[in-house]
């Protein structure tokens, strides 16, 4: 079961001096079309990549990647 | 991601398929019969993580698709199996048996190996052929001789909680007095007693207590009180 994971990575590259997905996938170890699915919500990435990418912008996890509110 | 390593390994799998093809046109058309490897040497190299070429997104999705490949696989062959058993009343033959039980056992013993860990997975393969023979032993009548020699993979298994590799060379043994005995009845029965009891038997054989002892580090830890 996969629950979908809303995620701030698309708003962080560009906060980030709009940092390339070519660029971002070559810092975290994955393909570019990888960074695509995880934008689109398509793809939800393991905890070890999700913090990966945190690292990258220089944030914790929980602010890039959160669950959606319930209602 | 293309590495270095994937690289050489393509260029590898190219020099493999070039030298079997030639062989085939110039020697003998069997030698067509290894390039079956080639569609699935790099899977496996990455199963067994020594490529790895792909993201975490790439393997979860060719995971994804092979499980459904192998469910509507084994819808299809166990349909076939049922016609040819059921309704057309016939003995399954052997390709068809071989199709539907060897995924089934392969299935069942990577879950095994994958979700409880080497000693746990050996033990539950240990009892579950112990139980399916020793039923089987029951099924052909009354109290015989028969019946102790279907019990002896429980009692391996049992012995092999406290004392693993003698458990596990008891069970290694009676995979291949089974072969023995079995050996001549057919490559089904075989691939059902024999072969998961050697494999287990091999398992705990190789293991000698290592797991036993992550077992029970995994236990002190989860009695430990939480901070």
């Amino acid at each position: 079961m996969s629950e979908n994971v809303r995620n701030e990575v698309r708003k962080q590259r560009f906060l980030n001096g709009e940092m390339t997905q070519e660029e971002l996938a070559r810092r975290v170890g994955v393909t570019r079309q990888t960074i695509i699915a995880i934008e689109k919500g398509k793809y939800n990435p393991s905890v070890a990549l999700a913090l990966r990418i945190a690292r990258v912008f220089g944030l914790a996890v929980e602010q890039i990647f959160s669950l959606p509110e319930e209602e | 991601m293309k590495t270095t390593r994937g690289r050489i390994v393509i260029g590898a799998i190219l020099a493999y398929a070039v030298v079997f093809v030639v062989l085939g046109i110039a020697v003998d058309r069997a030698f067509y019969i290894p390039l079956v490897a080639v569609a699935f040497i790099r899977p496996l190299l990455r199963e067994s993580g020594l490529l790895s070429d792909r993201d975490e997104r790439q393997i979860s999705v060719s995971h994804r698709s092979s499980h459904i490949a192998f469910l509507l696989t084994m819808a299809l062959v166990a349909m076939l199996f049922i016609k040819k058993t059921v309704v057309d009343l016939e003995e399954p033959g052997l390709l068809l048996s071989l199709l539907l039980f060897v995924p089934l056992l392969v299935k069942f013993a990577a879950w095994q190996f994958t979700s409880r860990g080497r000693r746990r997975a050996a033990l539950g393969i240990g009892f579950a052929i112990g139980g399916f023979w020793l039923l089987f032993s029951m099924l052909a009548g009354d109290f015989n001789p028969q019946l102790l020699v279907g019990g002896l993979p429980l009692v391996a298994s049992l012995l092999a909680l406290r004392w693993e590799r003698a458990g596990g060379a008891i069970m290694f043994g009676l995979g291949v007095f089974a072969i023995y005995f079995f050996g001549e009845m057919s490559l089904i029965v075989v691939l059902l007693l024999p072969t998961p009891l050697i494999l287990a038997g091999t398992m705990l054989l190789a293991g000698g207590g290592r797991d036993q002892d992550e077992d029970q580090s995994e236990e002190e830890e989860a009695c430990e009180p939480q901070p």
